[in-house]
């Protein structure tokens, strides 16, 4: 792992060339993608070859890289475009379509099961099945601005979307998590 | 959803309040300190928001895996052959090289100012309606976008306007006059219809932008401003730069300026993918009318360009006209609907005067 304070020397020496450099780089963020990837696709095979396609290419283009002092989002939002495109060719179906029918279906579905079990629900431990539960991509916003700390801006710009429906797929992905939880202090 | 519930959504989808809770440098530590102090009520939404999203975080936490030091090492090893294998065959193989890193350097270049769009509140949005347009005609119309969303506005030269949230833009009435002129702030998608004899200025603070007919993305909030290309040829001046003397920034599709206030400069670079802001056409007005009443009509076209349009009401009450309008000057359209009812039009800086003898009852 790099320390924070030393990313932007890394990235510089790893644009000068410095494979050693490269190799830090993926030390350091092999775990967040694969979690990340995992996100979008339970396919991780597809997420293992995708990460290892993006390490070549981005050390194929490194002159043409700008500097950073966090290259966290060009890794997600490179990753993110990777798989997205693997996915839409294994389907024949665009992202965006089966992104629409996927979380049109879902969510009905989910907040009636949720509501149903909205008595039993009441630990913390069970936060993280009700984020399991939720449609794809309104988990992949959860995750990126509560885990990750990436501003809303900087997640329309990865997930590709405008900025207003990010808002409304986090409006309706706590919506519906909120549903399902209770805060600790109220159990009985 | 109860009001509390919504009123914690809120903060919850403010990304002030977020990097407050996660970020121990957090700038807005202090902000929302106060925010707290203000009232008991805030308090504790606070604090239930808080524990919510650390809940959240622990519950995305557990589902964090550790990667296996074996397959890390496995995908490594891959990774370097690859890079080895490739840099043998590098010098026959075609150029194909994929530049979306570029791009995303881009990007968090136009998120930056967006972000800081964020945190400006309406109220705090600097009105500078500056000097530079030189003779201020009475007649001068203001445009804001006060909603939420974008919004789709019509100048009278047919061009059209995306404004953000909160940006705002001037112009004098029928941009009549050599140059069409219109000031801006805030952020704002133009589609300029070609017109070489009228040559196109958009004022910002601190840059003058040049267009003959082109759609291009301006960007300013505060003293970071930027101008995106889509398609056409922009110039871009500095302010204080003399505009017929000095040689402007010329700006061709998928380059973008920005204009630094450190060093009073600017930098162009070359952007791929879609710009945030693009033309609005969903809340486009409808210009198909079958048998309308000409009322209708002229209400639609007061409403899109924000002129008035004076005619006698009793004289046309029996005009009826079905006509197709859409993306032609004010003018235009104005032409189109008088040869149709048999009238004729004046247009001065007060709005548009329609005379004629009316319709027959049918």
């Amino acid at each position: 792992m790099i320390a924070r304070t030393d990313l932007p020397m890394i990235w510089s020496r790893f644009k000068n060339g410095d494979r050693k450099a490269l190799e830090s780089i993926y030390k350091t963020y092999v775990n967040i993608l694969v979690n990340y990837g995992l996100k979008i696709t339970s396919d991780a095979d597809l997420v293992k070859d995708c990460i290892q396609d993006l390490f070549v290419e981005l050390w194929k283009s490194r002159q043409r890289l700008v500097d950073t002092t966090d290259p966290k989002f060009y890794l997600f939002r490179a990753l993110r475009n990777k798989l997205s495109r693997a996915l839409a060719q294994q389907s024949f179906v665009s992202e965006a379509e089966i992104q629409l029918s996927a979380d049109s279906l879902v969510t009905g579905y989910i907040e009636l099961e949720i509501a149903a079990k909205e008595q039993d629900l009441y630990t913390y431990h069970k936060v993280h099945q009700l984020l399991n539960k939720l449609p794809r991509r309104q988990h992949e916003v959860i995750y990126l601005r509560f885990y990750h700390n990436f501003s809303y801006e900087t997640i329309s710009s990865l997930m590709n979307m405008n900025y207003q429906s990010v808002l409304n797929l986090m409006s309706r992905a706590l919506k519906t998590l909120r549903k399902g939880y209770q805060p600790i202090t109220l159990q009985k | 959803m109860d009001e509390r519930a919504k009123k914690i959504n809120i903060l919850l989808l403010d990304n002030r309040f977020v990097d407050w809770i996660l970020n121990p440098q957090s700038p807005y530590m202090e902000y929302w300190l106060q925010w707290i102090e203000a009232s008991i009520e805030n308090t504790g939404l606070a604090e239930e928001a808080k524990q919510f999203l650390l809940e959240l975080r622990t519950g995305e936490n557990e589902s964090e895996k550790e990667l296996d030091g074996a397959l890390t090492v496995q995908m490594w090893t891959h990774i370097e052959h690859t890079i080895e294998q490739e840099a043998v065959f590098v010098q026959n193989r075609p150029r194909r090289q994929k530049i979306y890193w570029l791009a995303a350097a881009v990007v968090v270049g136009l998120i930056l100012f967006s972000a800081v769009i964020l945190f400006l509140k309406p109220g705090d949005t600097s009105i500078a309606v500056s000097s530079a347009m030189k003779e201020k005609s009475a007649a001068e119309v203001i445009r804001y976008n006060g909603s939420e969303k974008n919004q789709l506005f019509f100048l009278p030269d047919g061009s059209k306007i995306t404004l953000a949230k909160g940006a705002r833009i001037s112009y004098s009435r029928l941009m009549s006059g050599k140059k069409r002129q219109v000031q801006l702030t805030g952020e704002a998608y133009f589609d300029v219809v070609k017109n070489p004899e009228k040559p196109f200025y958009i004022y910002t603070p601190k840059l003058v932008i040049k267009v003959l007919g082109t759609s291009f993305r301006v960007s300013t909030v505060e003293n970071k401003e930027s101008v995106a290309v889509r398609t056409g040829k922009v110039s871009v001046y500095l302010k204080d730069q003399d505009l017929e003397q000095s040689a402007p920034k010329i700006l061709l599709p998928h380059q973008i300026s920005t204009y630094l206030a450190a060093k009073k400069e600017l930098i162009t670079a070359t952007y791929t993918g879609a710009l945030k802001i693009e033309l609005e056409v969903a809340n486009a007005p409808n210009l198909d009318f079958e048998d309308a009443p000409l009322d209708t009509v002229f209400k639609t076209l007061e409403i899109m360009y924000a002129v008035p349009v004076h005619y006698n009401a009793n004289t046309f009450k029996n005009c009826y006209i079905s006509i197709s309008l859409s993306s032609e000057s004010l003018e235009e359209k104005l032409e189109v609907i008088t040869k149709t009812i048999g009238a004729s039009f004046t247009i001065n800086d007060y709005g548009i005067n329609i005379e004629g003898k009316g319709c027959m009852n049918q």
